[in-house]
């Protein structure tokens, strides 16, 4: 299976270079666009919950994370390549071990994504493909995806399929000095006394089905339903669980996780400076998770240059039936995590930013867009964090007409 | 389940009915940038976090495993 999607994403992928790259003799240069856009992303995570020590333990995490895309649009087709790393100052990380100090475990966790889409303008089709990959010291994933977009014809309506795959191996020891090889999987340091589980590998296949219409000159409503199948190692290996009897084991779940997610989207101009976007989900899945969510950003353009965002959005979740706190799972029970991201709770995250976008009549601009967000979250268990994000796109290559 | 594919239906119908024809110069506002349905880089993490910190992971979402829970 994974053999036939790496090879059809591969053809798919082919074919698209050879076409955007086979220009006829006689065909006049299409101008190029190309942008590079610059982000950093910090992120500051507290609570007291972590599932490392069995649901209790400090949850204390930093991610400083810069990342560069490129974007070249050539003709009808655009290429996009985005890398970046997230280094990773996790205090829970550190209680692993035995050896517990006061200063975090320093990760990292490195990624890559390529995509080529297509635009074929008199069948209005565009068609994309497109792989990806990251790697950490107790983890590898390789991600190949491919989408296809069926415009109408009046320009109003897109229907939108995407596949995307991941293939993960939890193994540890890649990054790791005198290994540098998939080594095995980590546990506790108290649990390493036998092997918890046989598998090391996680698949998962997310299908995601979306219809774009505009219903009039201001009003646009967008649908979308993600299907997903999960099979493999679904526990976190290091994850540890208490029994109510005191003794303690790796965190364990099914090998297969069934997904299903649907998303309206309503985006409102109103008046001449307000855009309001509404956004509703709903989650279930067949570890008992059920989840809704409702999201309101509004954008407010104080000039042609210069967008506030502000953001609100409520989220409510159903506990899974696999999850209880510590020292409170039966040691009969088959399935048991003390995961609080599996617990029921709710939360609140809260949040502004704003966007520049230069504007000048003739010129090239030197800067197309800058985005500065900032987000608070809070869950109703205790954990908060702020998320920072700053991005910066610029023109290179090429001067684009205006 | 059947309530999904009940409200599915109900959605298609009504994308179908309210088809409408707009000039190219009455797309002033549904052009615009904020207007589109995709989310930017920024906003796309903040997504792939909360996809980490909940156990849902919302339709369109570019998050649906690939490491890195962070703990």
């Amino acid at each position: 299976m994974r053999r036939i999607l790496i090879l059809a994403s591969l053809l798919v992928f082919s074919c698209f270079t050879k076409n955007a790259f086979g220009q006829k003799k006689n065909q006049a240069p299409q101008p190029t666009k190309q942008e590079i856009e610059l982000l950093y992303n910090h992120y500051i995570q507290d609570g007291n919950n972590s599932a490392v020590t069995g649901g209790i333990g400090t949850e204390k995490l930093n991610v400083y994370g810069p990342s560069v895309r490129i974007t070249r649009q050539k003709g009808k087709g655009i290429w996009n390549f985005k890398g970046g790393t997230d280094i990773i100052s996790s205090a829970s990380t550190d209680n692993i071990d035995s050896i517990q100090s006061s200063a975090s475990v320093l990760d990292a966790r490195t990624y890559v994504n390529a995509n080529y889409a297509r635009y074929f303008p008199q069948k209005k089709w565009t068609i994309d493909a497109g792989f990806g990959g990251s790697i950490e010291s107790d983890y590898f994933s390789y991600a190949p995806e491919v989408g296809v977009t069926k415009g109408s014809a009046n320009g109003l309506r897109n229907l939108e399929v995407q596949f995307k795959t991941y293939f993960d191996d939890l193994r540890w020891g890649r990054l790791n000095p005198g290994y540098n090889r998939p080594v095995k999987l980590i546990y506790p340091d108290e649990l390493r006394y036998k092997e918890w589980t046989d598998q090391y590998k996680r698949q998962s296949y997310n299908l995601n089905i979306g219809v774009t219409q505009v219903l009039n000159k201001r009003n646009v409503l967008g649908i979308f339903a993600l299907v997903g199948v999960q099979n493999g190692l679904l526990s976190t290996p290091f994850h540890r669980v208490y029994f109510n009897t005191d003794s303690l084991a790796v965190e364990k779940l099914p090998n297969q996780r069934n997904r299903f997610s649907l998303s309206i989207k309503w985006n409102s101009f109103v008046g001449g400076r307000f855009i309001l976007k509404n956004t509703a989900y709903a989650y279930t899945d067949n570890f008992g998770v059920l989840a809704a969510s409702l999201q309101h950003e509004t954008a407010y353009k104080i000039n042609r240059k210069l967008t506030v965002l502000g953001d609100l959005k409520l989220y409510s979740q159903r506990a899974s039936d696999y999850f209880a706190p510590f020292k409170e799972h039966e040691i009969t029970d088959l399935y048991y995590t003390s995961d609080y991201d599996m617990s029921q709770f709710q939360t609140l995250k809260l949040g502004g930013g704003f966007k520049f976008r230069p504007y000048l009549y003739k010129a090239q601009p030197l800067i197309n867009l800058i985005t500065l967000r900032y987000h608070h979250y809070l869950r109703s268990n205790g954990l908060r964090s702020h998320a920072i994000s700053f991005a910066i796109q610029l023109p290179i290559g090429k001067k684009m007409n205006p | 389940m059947k309530a999904y594919v009940k409200l599915i239906c109900i959605t298609c119908v009504f994308l179908m009915v309210s088809c409408t024809s707009l000039k190219m110069h009455e797309r002033v506002y549904v052009n615009d940038p904020e207007m589109q349905m995709g989310d930017g880089s920024a906003a796309q993490f903040e997504d792939y976090v909360e996809s980490i910190r909940g156990s849902s992971v919302p339709a369109k979402s570019k998050k649906g495993s690939g490491g890195c829970g962070c703990n």
